[in-house]
């Protein structure tokens, strides 16, 4: 690693720089016995630092096991361990249970780029999960400053973010909105923007291009199961289909059955012929791959083939909705139907109504929700993704 | 026993509005199909009846019923009601 070095994280007043991580790891390594397995159930973010700095090449498997997974009991270590040490991480299980997905360092640093500088990151991720991590390695490898924001308020998490000086940030859309939403970005300088996790729409990249005009937006294709694979920074949705002949940074990409496959070989999901099926229903639209949503999402309404997805995307642009989910009801009559819940930017007389319309004036009967429903909040997961339910 | 029939015409006249049909005159033998309502519309119904009832017999049920009429459909709901 590059200049990890000066990598240093901040936690509220707390600071730790590198050398206390190195001494962290030292102990643990000294601890631990050679070619075990090593779990990391309640983690904190400097004990997933200490495990990648001592661990990794020391142990045969490290789990990092998120709040509310209950692991399998794992079978014991061999000492007669010559590595790669396996990283095991959980899936966000937005879509059904939690999955346990072995990667190694190297497959979870793939878009990891040391020369990127020395900047102070944000992390408002679970470091326990894919995203999470990879925004640590990212810190790490290029020896910069890690200020954690996980806790506290939308606004509180800006707030300090912004007064401990971080420049760059990845995050959900979902999260984004939400940092947009509550007024507390104005002034920051930030140079770095990245989303990932869920699909990134084009009302969220030009939001950010417009609140951030001096920021490198980008938008990354991440699967727990297969890693970081890709990154788009033309501030536009979807891939270039470009991608599909010429693999960005050499992850081949390949559309089967309208389904994302991606190479990752290394991972422990992939075929004979190293693709992993990824769960993500995409379409080519002229010269872009656009994400359709989730395969496992995909509710039937009467017949057609609806993702919700696609339906939040429209109510979103309704000038008055800030953020909206979209999930099914069965019934009798046409087997699925679709409800929505949003936010508003501003109170609006007769909102619920006037959206409704809003979207039966530009979708397909089926794709309109049977009810809109205004509250004031959504959940979202421990992940920053939006709940649909 | 209060009948939700006032409640579903309710909620249907508000339904044919949004989706600009123009209203029929609602009369309990009126075909539900024929006032402009497809099976798409009917689960609209149902699941907006859910939010201000509180219950959806077609949920309840355990025979698929497809009832016809406005007077079927209201008797649907009203067999169904809660105890109060």
């Amino acid at each position: 690693m590059v200049d990890s070095a000066s990598f240093t994280l901040i936690r509220g007043s707390a600071r730790t720089a590198y050398a206390d991580f190195e001494k962290h790891a030292f102990e643990l390594k000294r601890r631990i016995d050679r070619g075990s397995v090593f779990r990391l159930d309640s983690g904190s973010t400097e004990d997933i630092i200490a495990a990648i700095i001592g661990l990794d090449g020391h142990c045969k498997r490290i789990e990092l096991v998120p709040e509310g997974v209950t692991p399998p009991a794992s079978n014991g270590g061999s000492p007669a361990f010559r590595g790669p040490t396996e990283w095991v991480i959980y899936t966000s299980g937005t879509t059904g249970a939690p999955k346990a997905v072995v990667h190694t360092l190297q497959s979870l640093s793939r878009a990891v780029r040391p020369s990127d500088g020395s900047r102070v990151w944000g992390l408002v991720y679970d470091p326990h999960r894919l995203a999470g991590l990879a925004v640590l390695l990212q810190a790490m490898a290029s020896g910069s400053t890690l200020v954690e924001a996980r806790t506290g308020s939308i606004a509180e998490r800006v707030v300090s973010m912004k007064s401990a000086g971080v420049t760059a940030l990845s995050a959900t859309p979902t999260l984004w909105r939400q940092f947009l939403q509550s007024g507390a970005v104005r002034g920051w300088p930030l140079e770095r923007i990245t989303l990932g996790g869920e699909v990134s729409d084009q009302r969220v990249l030009d939001a950010l291009a417009s609140a951030f005009p001096s920021a490198h937006v980008t938008h990354i294709y991440a699967a727990s199961e297969t890693g970081v694979a890709f990154s788009v920074g033309d501030g536009k949705e979807g891939f270039p289909v470009t991608y599909l002949s010429s693999p960005p940074r050499g992850v081949r990409l390949e559309i089967r059955d309208d389904i994302l496959w991606v190479f990752s070989p290394e991972s422990s999901l992939a075929g004979p012929d190293g693709f992993v099926r990824t769960d993500d229903v995409v379409e080519v639209k002229g010269d872009r791959v656009v994400f359709a949503g989730r395969k496992t999402g995909m509710v039937n309404v009467g017949g057609v083939k609806v993702y919700p997805e696609q339906v939040e995307g429209v109510l979103r642009t309704h000038p008055s909705v800030s953020e909206a989910v979209v999930f099914p009801k069965s019934n009798p009559f046409s087997g699925n139907i679709l409800l929505a819940r949003v936010t508003l930017v501003s109170p609006l007389e007769g909102a619920a109504t006037e959206i409704r319309r809003w979207a039966q004036s530009r979708l397909p009967p089926p794709m309109v929700p049977a009810q809109v429903v205004v509250v004031d909040e959504l959940s979202s997961s421990a992940t920053g993704k939006a709940v649909r339910a | 026993m209060t009948s939700a029939e006032s409640t579903v015409r309710a909620t249907l006249i508000e339904l044919l509005d949004e989706e600009d049909v123009s209203v029929p005159e609602l009369h309990p033998d009126t075909v539900l199909l024929d006032t402009g309502l497809d099976s798409l519309g009917l689960a609209v119904l149902v699941t907006r009846l859910e939010n201000s009832l509180g219950y959806d017999p077609f949920s309840i049920m355990t025979e698929a019923a497809y009832p016809r009429t406005l007077a079927e459909f209201v008797a649907i709901y009203d067999k169904y009601a809660p105890a109060p």
